[in-house]
């Protein structure tokens, strides 16, 4: 009983019971519409063989994470700087309100045509993508310090530059964490739409030209592939988080909130 | 003003103008702050505080005493400079106030909100210091004498999170007196605290007070806690227009006994004001 619930705690028994079903709804299907598990895993042997499948990942990791990262480098500073000043916030607020509407794929063939085919138009993707949540997160957050505690710092004589370094910037970190976290996952989002386009490399690209040889199996691999590599990359995040950035607040808040 | 029974007109003149200049820190003149809300048309003012005369003596225990909503924390906030007023003077010092100071130290009822999280104990205590470029071994010996003088050895290294609502109050007093301001504001500091923890923590002011000798002015609605503590109680009319109508001395020896028959009476004069009729018409 004891094992059960470990097991159910770790995820474990979520997993065990989700290979079960698989299994069974495969059993009964027409293996090139649904492969089993057994069947997924050959692929994946396959794919691992020749080598395409790490350096898929590689590919698609390496998109996605440049372009995080330069969107949370902007969209740092940009965020406290609207939320530290009125009335930039409402000059950019309706540009804010309307272009987050806009998903980043739509902008895909504009960016092939303004940047090329080649990797910079999917960075910069992924970093438009990355780069409104990471702002609204910040400016939300530098929004929402409480006012006792910049009272508290200025008259405790900090200067205002001293309130911004020391109070408003670490005060806003569990929101701008929040954000490129969120973020994170939007740019997964993106990255494969945009494979599917136009790349000749990437997970997005290998889910897209396995149906042109009926590869269900390595449709399957992919989409495993990308729910593994969000899964790591946000368990990277957090444990970064915790252990670089714990004392402002970033705990083991795991899953749904708890 | 003259209509109601409770007031002695001496304790007006005596709190407005015989008190000499030098012996008090804080002068008030006929202040007034009022609140414009909506725009337009819709525009409506609020007059918050009207015509408050008080002086506040170096090193006394003042306490303001009112309801919700009466003005006290907005006297409070101009005092600290976090607000301007609308109308009449404010000296500390004989200068006019125009902005937050350290000399002003503000004690805030919700800890939480005051505190900084992401910095512990010690380095909430340090803050200020640190502010001002104090280097880490002076920044040391003071937070070291702080942290004794509140009651928070053994603490030093916890955050705001691991500690009880009352421990985060000593944090928030530490911090203030780690700076050395000659005026500690209190807004309800102890409003929010379960009634045992409340009780120890208004011996620990007294004894803080006691030792430090710093001015305090601190805003309660507790009628209990304002005998408790006070030297002085300015007792503030209901708003709008709210001002200092009545300053009662309580001239009782601290630390007090809450069951003494003197400290009764004290508190009884106290209630009777407020629960007379005339109260509400002032």
């Amino acid at each position: 009983m004891r094992f059960v619930r470990k097991g159910l705690k770790a995820g474990l028994v979520s997993w065990l019971l989700f290979l079960i079903v698989w299994q069974l709804v495969a059993m009964n299907s027409n293996p090139d519409y649904f492969p089993t598990p057994i069947q997924t895993l050959k692929g994946a042997v396959e794919l691992l063989t020749d080598n395409s499948l790490i350096s898929y990942v590689l590919i698609s990791f390496k998109r996605v994470v440049l372009g995080w990262l330069l969107g949370s480098l902007l969209g740092i500073p940009a965020g406290l700087l609207i939320g530290r000043f009125k009335w930039l916030r409402e000059l950019v607020e309706p540009y804010l309100n309307f272009f987050r509407f806009i998903p980043a794929l739509a902008f895909i063939t504009l960016f092939i045509l303004w940047f090329g085919i080649g990797e910079p138009s999917k960075v910069i993707l992924i970093m438009y993508a990355t780069l409104f949540i990471v702002i609204l997160n910040t400016a939300a957050g530098v929004v929402n310090v409480e006012d006792d505690k910049i009272r508290s710092a200025r008259s405790l004589g900090a200067s205002e530059r001293q309130i911004l370094i020391h109070v408003i910037i670490p005060a806003v970190v569990p929101a701008f964490f929040n954000g490129v976290r969120l973020a994170m996952g939007n740019s997964f989002m993106a990255i494969v739409g945009a494979e599917m386009i136009a790349a000749n490399e990437g997970v997005g690209y290998l889910i897209w030209t396995s149906r042109l040889y009926s590869k269900t199996d390595w449709i399957f691999v992919g989409l495993l592939l990308l729910g593994l590599m969000g899964f790591a990359g946000d368990q990277l995040l957090r444990w970064m988080g915790k252990t670089t950035l714990g004392r402002y607040g970033i705990a083991k808040e795991t899953r749904f909130g708890k | 003003m003259s209509r109601y029974p409770l007031i002695s007109t001496d304790a007006i003149t005596d709190a407005s103008t015989e008190e000499n200049a030098s012996q008090s820190i804080i002068s008030i003149k006929q202040l007034g702050k009022s609140f414009v809300s909506g725009s337009g048309k819709g525009a409506v003012r609020y007059q918050v505080l009207k015509d408050v005369d008080l002086n506040i003596k170096r090193g006394e225990f003042f306490i303001l005493l009112g309801p919700s909503g009466c003005g006290k924390s907005t006297l409070l906030n101009l005092i600290a400079g976090f607000e301007k007023q609308t109308e009449g003077e404010l000296l500390v010092d004989g200068k006019p106030i125009d902005r937050p100071g350290k000399e002003r130290a503000m004690v805030f009822q919700h800890p939480d909100a005051s505190l900084f999280p992401w910095l512990n104990v010690r380095e909430n205590i340090e803050f200020g210091l640190r502010m001002q470029g104090v280097s880490r071994g002076e920044r040391k010996a003071v937070s070291d004498r702080y942290i004794e003088l509140a009651g928070l050895t053994g603490h030093e290294r916890k955050f705001p999170r691991e500690l009880s609502g009352g421990m985060k109050q000593r944090v928030q007093i530490a911090r203030v007196l780690a700076n050395d301001p000659e005026l500690l504001l209190m807004d309800e500091p102890l409003g929010a605290l379960d009634a045992f923890t409340r009780r120890v923590m208004q011996d620990e002011l007294v004894r803080i007070w006691t030792e430090t000798k710093k001015t305090v002015i601190f805003v309660t609605h507790d009628i209990q806690e304002a005998v408790l503590l006070g030297g002085r109680i300015g007792i503030m009319s209901i708003g709008p227009d709210s001002r200092v109508f009545e300053i009662i001395d309580n001239r009782l020896e601290y630390p007090r006994d809450l069951t003494s028959r003197e400290f009764n009476l004290m508190q009884k004069k106290l209630q009777s004001i407020f629960q007379d009729d005339l109260y509400f018409h002032l």
